[in-house]
Parts: structure tokens; C-alpha cells; sequence
């Protein structure tokens, strides 16, 4: 095993964001009661994709300049955990929902838009895999996942604020701003962002280091 | 409650007319007061968020952290475990 301070990092968050967010208080509201504790576990899910997915377009862009085969294997290890990432945000999501909301899906705006972002990154997915010449592949998929990652901003960010959402906090910066989240909740937030980003960012590394493998003939001729 | 109010007004008429009159008011106008006081104390119970006080006195709640930490626990070390394999492979490959 590769000893890195961030694998420990991440070991040490993700014990931290379980016992701490299952034993610190947390503000009593109504409707969610302690299921408010899921804010620790399906919120880092679209942080954490967030920044795998941003990791993603650079390498996609570092293959547009370089032409370097190794960029386009990060990339799409990238942008698949981060997808593996998206899909347990919905889930997640859906379980709480049916719990608060009184449905898994009721067509918010959020949950809508959400699994259309997944959708075209589905399709990134589908494009790599239809395309037989590796630099072709590499490339094609680059110039898709700059779209992708661009219709990100508006399926997760901009549409969302401007209809009524069963989200809260679609007024201002959900989850980060001052307003949104209690003082308490935000010292098991964050460490849990960190955590899953850096376990995302692990487990990707290990199938870009298997594909390297793989490849190994390609890369180094 | 409506039958409660009345059941002594009906008994109590029955009996004599003046006087019992006023005492059937007056027994309606107490138990009015007292359902308006229970109900005011269900609301102010109902403002009161439920939360999970009887899982955390029980001290179960500890049986969820152990469950989640197995969980993880397991996780890790089965990345772990993945992370020895490739480096095993990695140097191999090297060789």
C-alpha cells in the first residue's frame, strides 16, 4: 500500500463524522427531528462529487493540451466515482425524503435537475464506450466532459434557486451559509466533506493505478 | 364533550328548574374552560420537537454508532486491502 497522510486523513474524518455526528447535539426542528443527522452523510455525497467531478474537467483539459493518455485515464476515473458519488446522493436523498417529504420522489426541482446532471454524465459514460480508437475516445469524451461539468452549474445550482424547492436553504448558499446550518452541525459537516472527498479521491486512484497497469504497453510506447 | 356538558344540565332540570339552571351553566362554563386549558397544553406539547431522547437514555444509540463503525471499518479495509494488492502488482510490473 502507498502510505499517503491523506489516506489516514480521510480514515481518521470518516470515524469522526460517524461518532461524532451520531452522539454530538443537534438543533431540534420539526418534521426532520434527528433525521437532521443525515445532513453529515447524503450532503458530503454532492460536496464530495463536486469536487471529483471539478478534478475531472482539468484532467480532461490537461489531455486537451498534452495529448497525454494518463490525463484521459484520471479523468474518467474521476468523473466515475464522482458519478458513483451522484448516484448515492439520490439514493440517499430519496430515503430521506420518503421519510420527511412523505415520498421518495416528489419531481422537486432539485431531485429533478440532479438526476438530469447524472444523466449527462451518464451519457459521458456511454460516449467512451462507443468510441474504439483510444485517442479518438480520449479526446471526444474531453470535449464532452467540459460540457458535462458545465451543465453542472445550471441543473445543480442556478434552475434550483429560481422555482420553489422542498429543499431548504434555496435563498442563499445551501449548506454553506451562515443562516442554513447551526454552529454545532458545521464541526461534523465539513470533516465529513473532507472525509468521502478523500476516500473518493483514494478509490479512484486505485483504478487509475489498475488502468496504468492495463495500459502499461500503450502508455510507455 | 357535548354530551358531557349536558348530561348533568338534562339530570339536574329534571329535578328543579330555577336553580339548577345556573348550576348547568356553570358546570358547562368550567369544563369549557378546562378542555380550552387541555388543549392549550396539547399545543404547547406539540411545539416541543421529538427527538430521539429515549434511543440516547437507553444508551441503544451506541449500538447504531458500533454497526455504522463495522461498516466503515469493513470498507476501509477492503480498500486497504485493494490499495496492497495494486502496489503488489504495481511493483511486479516494474520487475
Amino acid at each position: 500500500m502507498k502510505y499517503n497522510w491523506w489516506k489516514v486523513l480521510s480514515i481518521i474524518c470518516l470515524v469522526y463524522a460517524v461518532v461524532a455526528g451520531m452522539l454530538l447535539p443537534v438543533p431540534a426542528r420539526p418534521i426532520v427531528n434527528e433525521s437532521i443527522r443525515n445532513l453529515y452523510y447524503h450532503v458530503p455525497m454532492w460536496f464530495s462529487m463536486m469536487v471529483l467531478m471539478t478534478v475531472s474537467v482539468i484532467y480532461s483539459i490537461l489531455y486537451l493540451r498534452t495529448s497525454k493518455l494518463v490525463q484521459d485515464i484520471n479523468a474518467r476515473f474521476f468523473a466515475s466515482t464522482g458519478m458513483l458519488l451522484g448516484l448515492l446522493g439520490i439514493i440517499t436523498g430519496a430515503i430521506w425524503a420518503n421519510y420527511t417529504w412523505g415520498a421518495p420522489w416528489s419531481n422537486d426541482i432539485k431531485q429533478i435537475l440532479a438526476a438530469v446532471a447524472l444523466l449527462i454524465y451518464a451519457a459521458y459514460f456511454v460516449l467512451r464506450g462507443s468510441i474504439e480508437d483510444i485517442d479518438k475516445k480520449a479526446r471526444v469524451s474531453a470535449v464532452y466532459n467540459i460540457f458535462a461539468y458545465t451543465m453542472l452549474f445550471p441543473t445543480l445550482f442556478i434552475i434550483p434557486r429560481l422555482y420553489e424547492s422542498l429543499h431548504p436553504g434555496g435563498e442563499g448558499n445551501p449548506a454553506i451559509s451562515q443562516r442554513d446550518i447551526a454552529p454545532i452541525m458545521r464541526i461534523v459537516f465539513w470533516p465529513a466533506v473532507l472525509g468521502w472527498t478523500l476516500l473518493g479521491v483514494w478509490i479512484t486512484t486505485l483504478h487509475v493505478r489498475v488502468q496504468k497497469l492495463n495500459d502499461k504497453h500503450i502508455l510507455n510506447g | 364533550m357535548d354530551n358531557q356538558s349536558s348530561f348533568p344540565g338534562n339530570v339536574l332540570e329534571s329535578v328543579t328548574s330555577k336553580r339548577f339552571k345556573s348550576l348547568a351553566q356553570a358546570l358547562s362554563f368550567i369544563t369549557f374552560f378546562t378542555l380550552l386549558n387541555f388543549s392549550l397544553f396539547a399545543q404547547a406539547t406539540e411545539e416541543k420537537v421529538q427527538m430521539a431522547e429515549g434511543l440516547r437514555s437507553n444508551g441503544k444509540i451506541y449500538v447504531v454508532v458500533a454497526v455504522l463503525l463495522t461498516v466503515l471499518a469493513g470498507l476501509i479495509f477492503y480498500v486497504i486491502r485493494l490499495d496492497k494488492r495494486i502496489s503488489r502488482m504495481e511493483q511486479q510490473s516494474k520487475a
